[in-house]
């Protein structure tokens, strides 16, 4: 009866504290030059983690700090939960207060099962698909899924075989499901859904697999998709009027169908949107990025191949699409655009307040008046050579002819390689501080395209490429490093790490940064200076994105997934955990859950 | 003097079309058989999912497999992968496994009997 008040009356503190938080917001702004200070607030996620980047705006920012950079040497390992599945462990998990009761949401890799466990870790309820084992064949790069989103007592969240799920977050009874996408043309779901308004908006991936790339907004309550936009073709497939668009290089009729060359390679065109959503209320605009032209060979497809590596900004309700901004066109050397696009308070050119921060596959980290696309700096975070920087004027990289990829022939030394100088993994953003985590990969690559016949279902690639190391001034880098950016355009500081960071980037007012990192290390910087506060062992390594909550006690808790797959794993001797069956699958993934003593 | 433009315009659209053939079927006969069989590992995007030498990659290592490979290709896989049976014929399938069997470890260099060519859109690949 005791430990019942008890928990009552923690309920209550834990709804009081969600509804606090929920309203939680900081004063700051980002002063760019040239450009004057504007007082607007920005997002930060409370008790709750509801969203796969912790806030719609996509900071990954906590306003919780009774974890800090004072007390953090002492955080150590409550508890450790199996998932029961094999792969690569991207995401994260969600928790969310559900009438009084803190559940943690975990999406497993394929087959894709929801797990709720209270914050005990106790299994309430698994919610098991029958999700296609063909999908797994034709999903490239491991059988990952990015988490789900949670709205209007729902769970929602995509299956690798094309289906989108909405789960009764009580109950774990399915309410709806929507089949958008069909595994045996190649098409998969692995990106993370994001809730804005009424609408459920998703997008798809496979662009190696000869692909066209969309983005759909279903209905929340009954999961029917209202609207479908692709990221090629004719304007009316896009929902653009180019004209609208800042640069005058994206304005004309149909760039998307007429910038591919003679062919309707368009159709084959990648350009999926396959990672991150963000969402703005006060624009009421979300932004998201498209993935690199299919198919690789460059030759095959001349033109800018609109609208590939490109940053999208779209109306939730309609699809309608405000502005596209391309940022590589013609790429040739697999940059896709799909990192988040974090939304800021800024002062812009358009007066709008908000721009948007993305740290590119290419190289670069671009800032964009968030209304109107225009980039306002662009500036290297990694090491670059297929560019000597943008313009900011026409937003036209200038390309270095001598690192364009052709047909037939192998071009050494393009960095960033494939992998980009970021990847998949999403990075953070402080208002306390006013910095940028980003998890940064130092890799080049060689690429030769060769020439590739579409056929349905297939890889349609099209290049053989070889990885090599980042070398400047004689010095080679190390593969991986956590940068802290300041939106001057500079490095605050670094961290080296001997693996690429496949893992994303959590910030807290605790001043503290966590990561963590495929050699089997969970680690918690200080986030003004990057001095390491603490580094703890783990089973596997990690390239999921850390989360933090407040537990059923009201203590703050900070959450990781560990399961690496064999994309990942090349870097560290195979998957992890070991045990998995012969087709390079490790064994069980895991959620670790930390907290103060 | 038209009527001489005339024949020497037909006598080079033959000849094109006689070297085009003669291309077609040179390419056949071009390589040995594994030679061929790399040729189609290539063309038809086996090394997107398996892997340049057939080490694996998004789907498993084939190096060295010879008959499982015949199903495969023309039944599919239920894990992923789609059939083949309307696109190769038995002389490349053959072909395929005759390149499989060169290959004996994907980590290591490659043995003289391995082809390794990527351009496999040329009759005699260059590279």
């Amino acid at each position: 009866m005791l430990e019942n008040q008890k928990f009552k009356f923690i309920t209550r503190l834990w709804s009081f504290r969600s509804a606090m938080t929920a309203s939680f917001v900081l004063v700051f702004s980002i002063i760019f030059p040239g450009y004057s200070l504007a007082q607007v607030e920005s997002a930060a996620s409370g008790n709750e983690w509801t969203t796969a980047l912790g806030t719609t705006q996509g900071t990954r920012y906590s306003s919780l700090a009774q974890i800090n950079s004072g007390n953090v040497g002492t955080l150590y390992e409550e508890r450790v939960i199996k998932t029961s599945t094999a792969g690569g462990h991207e995401g994260q998990p969600l928790v969310v207060n559900i009438y009084g009761n803190m559940r943690m949401f975990v999406v497993t890799p394929w087959p894709n099962k929801l797990i709720a466990l209270d914050t005990a870790g106790k299994t309430l309820w698994t919610y098991t698909p029958d999700t296609s084992e063909y999908a797994r064949g034709v999903a490239c790069c491991d059988v990952v899924n990015r988490g789900a989103a949670y709205a209007d007592g729902k769970v929602i969240y995509s299956r690798l075989d094309g289906v989108v799920v909405a789960v009764n977050a009580s109950t774990g009874k399915l309410v709806w499901q929507t089949r958008v996408a069909d595994p045996k043309t190649g098409e998969t779901l692995t990106g993370a859904p994001i809730v804005a308004g009424n609408k459920v908006i998703i997008g798809n991936s496979g662009g190696e697999m000869g692909i066209r790339g969309w983005v759909q907004g279903l209905d929340l309550t009954t999961g029917k998709s209202v609207w479908k936009d692709f990221n090629t073709g004719p304007d009316a497939d896009v929902k653009i009027n180019a004209a609208n668009n800042f640069y005058a290089k994206d304005k004309g009729t149909n760039l998307g169908s007429t910038t591919w060359g003679p062919t309707t390679i368009w159709k084959q065109g990648g350009a999926t949107t396959w990672a991150w959503f963000t969402y703005d209320p006060d624009l009421n605009l979300i932004f998201h990025g498209s993935a690199n032209p299919g198919v690789w060979n460059p030759d095959m497809r001349p033109g800018d191949n609109k609208w590939s590596a490109s940053i999208f900004a779209r109306d939730p309700n309609t699809g309608v699409t405000k502005w596209i901004t391309q940022l590589v066109p013609h790429d040739g050397w697999d940059y896709d655009t799909m990192s988040e696009s974090i939304v800021v308070p800024a002062s812009v050119p358009s007066g709008k307040g908000k721009a948007l921060m993305h740290f590119s596959k290419n190289g670069y980290a671009y800032t964009l008046d968030a209304w109107t696309g225009q980039i306002i700096k662009a500036d290297p975070f990694a090491h670059v050579t297929w560019a000597n920087g943008v313009d900011l004027a026409t937003g036209e990289p200038k390309t270095i002819p001598e690192k364009a990829a052709h047909e037939g022939v192998v071009t050494s030394n393009i960095c960033p390689s494939p992998l980009g100088g970021k990847e998949f993994s999403p990075a953070s953003y402080s208002p306390a501080t006013g910095l940028f985590y980003v998890p940064g990969i130092n890799i080049c690559s060689s690429l030769q395209p060769l020439k590739t016949l579409f056929l349905a279902g297939t890889p349609f690639m099209g290049a053989d490429i070889g990885f090599s190391t980042d070398i400047v001034d004689g010095v080679t880098k190390s593969f991986g490093e956590l940068i802290a950016w300041n939106p001057n355009g500079s490095k605050a500081w670094s961290i080296k790490e001997n693996t690429p960071l496949f893992g994303g980037v959590l910030s807290t007012a605790g001043n503290v940064v966590f990561y963590g990192t495929l050699e089997r290390t969970f680690k918690a910087v200080d986030a003004t200076n990057g001095k390491v506060l603490a580094t703890l062992p783990l089973e596997c390594g990690v390239m999921s994105n850390p989360i933090t909550y407040v537990g059923y006690d009201g203590k703050q808790r900070v959450a990781v997934y560990t399961g690496v797959g064999w994309l990942a794993g090349g870097f560290v001797g195979g998957p992890c955990p070991a045990g998995g069956d012969e087709d390079h699958q490790g064994g069980s993934g895991a959620v670790h859950i930390f907290r103060l003593p | 003097m038209s009527k001489l433009q005339h024949q020497l315009k037909i006598a080079a659209i033959l000849s094109v079309l006689i070297s085009g053939v003669f291309t077609t079927f040179q390419s056949a006969l071009a390589l040995d058989s594994a030679g061929e069989g790399r040729r189609a590992w290539l063309k038809y995007n086996c090394y997107g999912c398996h892997g340049m030498r057939a080490g694996g990659g998004m789907g498993p290592r084939l190096a060295g497999e010879s008959e499982d490979v015949l199903e495969a290709v023309l039944k599919g896989e239920d894990g992923g992968m789609r059939s083949y049976k309307n696109i190769v014929n038995t002389t490349e399938i053959n072909n395929l496994m005759a390149y499989l069997r060169t290959i004996k470890d994907p980590n290591q260099p490659p043995a003289k009997s391995e082809p390794v060519f990527m351009h496999w859109w040329e009759a005699n690949p260059s590279k």
